[in-house]
């Protein structure tokens, strides 16, 4: 076995044996394509550019690179725990053996794997996280990090994208759970800017008139013999409680007064009120929401069902979108969006009506999995049920494997939905005697909606 | 047929027997009716009605000054409706409020701990922006202390208390504020209150038409009189400053009286404007409308004949209208009520043989007297053909004011006087009428 060890520290000696034979790089001259000849790789975690190394490790194109066992060498503890996320354990000068073991397990359990050749990013980046958590047989967790944007990362799924990308990890775990292939549980829900989509954010109570958040709480206090009800301080003379109305020292709660309730004084418009509102600040963007429109996303840890190991084995992952765009043509959102605000103009001129309509199937891969062999000639029918229901002026778009878009030109949203609905009979007609074939029942989850092109929004058009 | 033939038997008998008797023995019998009923309900007033309708003829531009400097200042008005569990009213008020012609207006509703839906329908309405403000006692106060707290809160010029079973005509604020503007003294307006449910059932068309009598009419004479004493909760606007000058709501019952007279007693003046209409939820059963007049009534004894005994007095602050006002009702809501007792004994001791003659003629001419009231009533109202609607029901007023109101209100005299039995009213917090019972209030 041949082990590379990166270090610049020339002093270690790490014990070579008869088992593994050890080949150190000082880290300016690692080239990660050579990573792969060898069978594990450890790195000096006192490195400053150790995580550096370790994230373009995991980021290699090719699988082969990217999956390598990579350990870390450390005599203290790490605190990096990014970098412990994203490599497979520690070890010190004592014990290599033991990191000797589970690196042969994770290359075994590597070498079962099919070689697969994604057609798309989405795909590729879904398979890895597949594929990482198969050989590793590990949860995939989140983990605290205080500088990060969302506050919670997955640090090997995020070194799958660039970092201003890196929301779409959150989908992309999303989509993996509605396909089956990973099992989701709740660990926590964080709350986003609706603009920047940053969980840093500071909550406040606000005034409701001016929304400054130079707020004071006050009882307010009720005297019963006088029924003169107002905020505390009116009553404050000293240590004494003393009414405005009636000059009588207040001396016994509850047998002359009582204080019913509390009242917020704003100091920078002098407003009194109740309830005050809750504002969120985003420090990322300086953006000020109610703390209801900020976006909120529950966090869960994920594991990998018996499909999702299937699926990393065996590369079935099918791009359906790949494939319909050798059928239909197919635009891009950007160029959707605007043929759909262009529309708004035009049906505001002509006075006539057209539609949008989401179409989903949130667990295609379990279904082309299914289907196995018959899948590129299903694909091909259900290519055609699309094509057979849109005339040739409507537009289609891809908003990622599962989800398609469709502009229905000077179609009522009432009409859209018969064509829809047409798709929707269609493709499970296809599907389901090709699914139940297979022993276990599989229907194919199939969600639609329609709205007048008006109305037309991400956020709007998913029911 | 006998019982018809029977029945015209009976009428002529009757009226051979008036005709015979003469008029003075029946100004001898009925002379209650005559010396009081008569002259204070029917002459009387329609000859202050009758100034009324003079004087706002030559007030007419005057009054049409006033509303340009109420449309030019546009001062901000503070609506504080103060109520307990009101929930299933509140949209009704609020809706109403929203419609006003006179659109500076800070809407307060005061929660008085209520255990309905009341805090959500009012939360609901807060987001929507369609009230300013919703305060809330967790643990209940009582009506003065919740106006009170609503009154604290408020930054109007001029606050408008509001009972939260309301609704109101679209200008009956712009209405109701006017005669601020007409003369510097006038402290409090009353609002002109109505039934709004008057079709639900005999006892809500009896008590509409109550109120045309005492509200519309009554106030409206006692106004012009300058001898006004109440504004009504259920609408009555107020200057700020005087107000602050009365220090507010004292411990009700009848707390709506009370400040009142406060005001009365600081020297600024008490007005009823009949435009400014608001219609509220009359009880419906009998039952209920027994438990509201009890404590009705009892609050006069407490506040009126107790609290504010002074007015009766030549002290450093007497007013000869308050005087006169407090005279006025003195005598004929209260010693009244026990005359009836003695005028009754009277009639069966002296005419024990003519009392089936007696009775008839007395409800006949009861009725009469009713039949011209509500013609004066139709004279000045804004709403001829709705309230034409109640003209059957007049043959039971007198059944309903002679002997159930009457019945109803001598025994809360007698149990407040007795025993004092308003401060064990549950209206009121145990705690508050604790307090004002040891404080004599
Ligand atoms: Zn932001
Ligand atoms: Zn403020
Ligand atoms: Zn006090």
């Amino acid at each position: 076995m041949e082990i590379l060890f990166i270090t610049d520290d020339n002093s270690l000696k790490i014990p070579s044996d008869d088992r593994y034979k050890l080949v150190t790089t000082p880290p300016d001259q690692i080239e990660v394509e050579k990573i792969e000849g060898y069978d594990m790789v450890v790195v000096d975690a006192r490195n400053p550019e150790a995580q550096q190394i370790v994230k373009s490790i995991r980021q290699s194109q090719s699988d082969a690179i990217a999956l390598k066992p990579v350990f870390l060498f450390s005599t203290e503890e790490i605190k990096d725990m990014k970098l412990q996320c994203l490599s497979d354990g520690k070890t010190d000068s004592g014990e290599p053996l033991r990191i000797v073991s589970h690196a042969n397990e994770i290359s075994r359990l590597v070498s079962t794997l099919k070689e697969f050749k994604p057609e798309n990013f989405e795909i590729s980046a879904m398979l890895r996280i597949l594929r990482f958590l198969y050989t590793r047989s590990i949860q995939l967790k989140p983990m605290i990090l205080p500088t990060y944007r969302y506050g919670y990362i997955y640090p090997f799924a995020a070194s799958q994208f660039s970092d201003d990308e890196d929301f779409r990890i959150y989908e992309i775990l999303v989509r993996l759970e509605q396909e089956g292939l990973l099992m989701g549980n709740f660990y926590d829900r964080i709350h986003l800017c609706n603009r920047c989509r940053s969980a840093f954010m500071n909550f406040r109570e606000i005034c409701p008139s001016c929304k400054s958040a130079n707020l004071s709480v006050e009882n307010v206090i009720h005297h019963f013999s006088c029924g003169y009800t107002s905020e505390e301080s009116k009553f404050t003379h000293g240590e004494q409680l003393i009414c405005p109305k009636c000059n009588k020292i207040l001396k016994h709660i509850g047998m002359d007064y009582e204080k019913p309730s509390t009242i917020f004084i704003c100091h920078s418009c002098n407003e009194t009120f109740q309830e005050p509102l809750v504002e969120c600040f985003c420090f990322y963007c300086t953006n000020r929401t109610p703390v209801d429109e900020t976006v909120s996303w529950d966090i869960k840890t994920y594991e990998i069902t018996p499909a999702g190991v299937n699926c990393a084995i065996h590369g079935i992952m099918f791009s359906f979108a790949e494939f319909l765009s050798s059928q239909l043509d197919l635009v891009e959102y950007n160029d959707f969006k605007k043929m759909v605000d262009l529309e708004i103009e035009r049906n505001k001129r002509y006075k006539r009506e057209s539609s949008v309509a989401v179409f989903q199937v949130s667990n295609l891969q379990q279904i082309f999995f299914e289907i196995g062999e018959k899948k590129n000639e299903l694909a091909l029918e259900m290519a055609k049920i699309i094509k057979d229901a849109l005339r040739k002026t409507d537009l289609i778009s891809v908003l990622n494997e599962s989800t398609f878009l469709l502009l229905f030109l000077e179609t009522p949203a009432k009409n859209a939905q018969i064509a829809l609905s047409r798709i929707k009979n269609n493709i499970e007609k296809l599907l389901i005697p090709n699914l139940s074939t297979s022993g276990k029942k599989f229907i194919p989850q199939i969600t639609t909606n329609v709205l007048p092109v008006e109305e037309f929004s991400l956020n709007k058009i998913f029911p | 047929m006998d019982n018809i033939l029977e029945f015209f038997e009976h009428t002529k008998n009757f009226i051979f027997f008036w005709k015979t008797a003469g008029m003075l023995k029946i100004f001898r019998i009925f002379w209650f009716f005559f010396v009081f009923e008569m002259v204070r309900y029917v002459l009387f007033d329609l000859f202050v009605i009758c100034i009324y309708k003079v004087k706002s003829v030559f007030l007419r531009k005057k009054y049409q000054t006033a509303r340009q400097m109420l449309l030019k200042q546009n001062p901000l008005v503070s609506v504080i409706a103060p109520g307990k569990n009101e929930g299933k009213h509140i949209s009704a008020l609020v809706n109403s409020l929203a419609e006003q012609t006179y659109k500076n207006l800070e809407i307060i509703i005061i929660d008085d701990g209520s255990d309905d839906d009341t805090p959500q329908i009012c939360r609901a309405l807060l987001r929507e922006r369609k009230i300013t403000k919703y305060l809330r006692n967790d643990i209940r106060g009582g009506k003065a202390s919740a106006a009170n707290f609503g009154f604290q809160q408020a930054k109007g010029s001029f606050i408008v208390h509001v009972d939260a079973d309301c609704s109101f005509d679209r200008d009956a604020i712009e209405n109701i504020l006017i005669p601020f503007f007409l003369d510097s003294r006038i402290g409090v307006v009353s609002g002109n209150v109505k039934v709004r449910n008057p079709t639900e059932s005999v006892c809500s068309a009896l008590q509409a038409i109550e109120y045309l009598k005492t509200v519309t009419v009554g106030r409206l004479v006692s106004s012009t009189l300058k001898t006004l004493r109440i504004v009504s909760g259920a609408f009555g606007a107020f200057r700020a400053d005087v107000i602050n000058r009365v220090g507010g709501w004292d411990i009700g019952p009848g707390l709506d009286g009370d400040i009142s007279v406060k005001v009365r007693k600081v020297n600024f003046a008490v007005y009823m404007e009949p435009k400014a209409v608001c219609y509220t939820s009359a009880p419906e059963d009998f039952k209920s409308l027994i438990k509201q007049r009890l404590r009705w009534s009892r609050s006069f004894v407490r506040f009126r004949l107790r609290k504010h005994k002074d007015v009766f007095f030549p002290t450093a602050n007497f007013r000869f209208s308050t005087f006169f006002s407090f005279m006025e009702n003195f005598v004929y809501n209260f010693l009244l009520d026990f005359k009836w007792i003695v005028y009754f004994i009277d009639i069966m001791i002296h005419f024990p043989t003519t009392a089936k003659y007696i009775f008839p003629l007395n409800y006949f001419l009861y009725t009469m007297s009713n039949v011209v009231q509500f013609i004066v009533i139709i004279w000045i109202s804004e709403r001829k053909k709705d309230e034409l609607k109640l003209a059957p029901y007049l043959l039971l007023m007198p059944l309903y004011v002679g002997i159930y109101m009457r019945a109803v209100r001598t025994y809360a005299y007698i149990q407040e006087l007795l025993f004092k039995t308003s401060y064990k009213d549950p209206w009121n917090p145990r705690k508050v009428s604790k307090k004002a019972e040891e404080l004599g209030i």
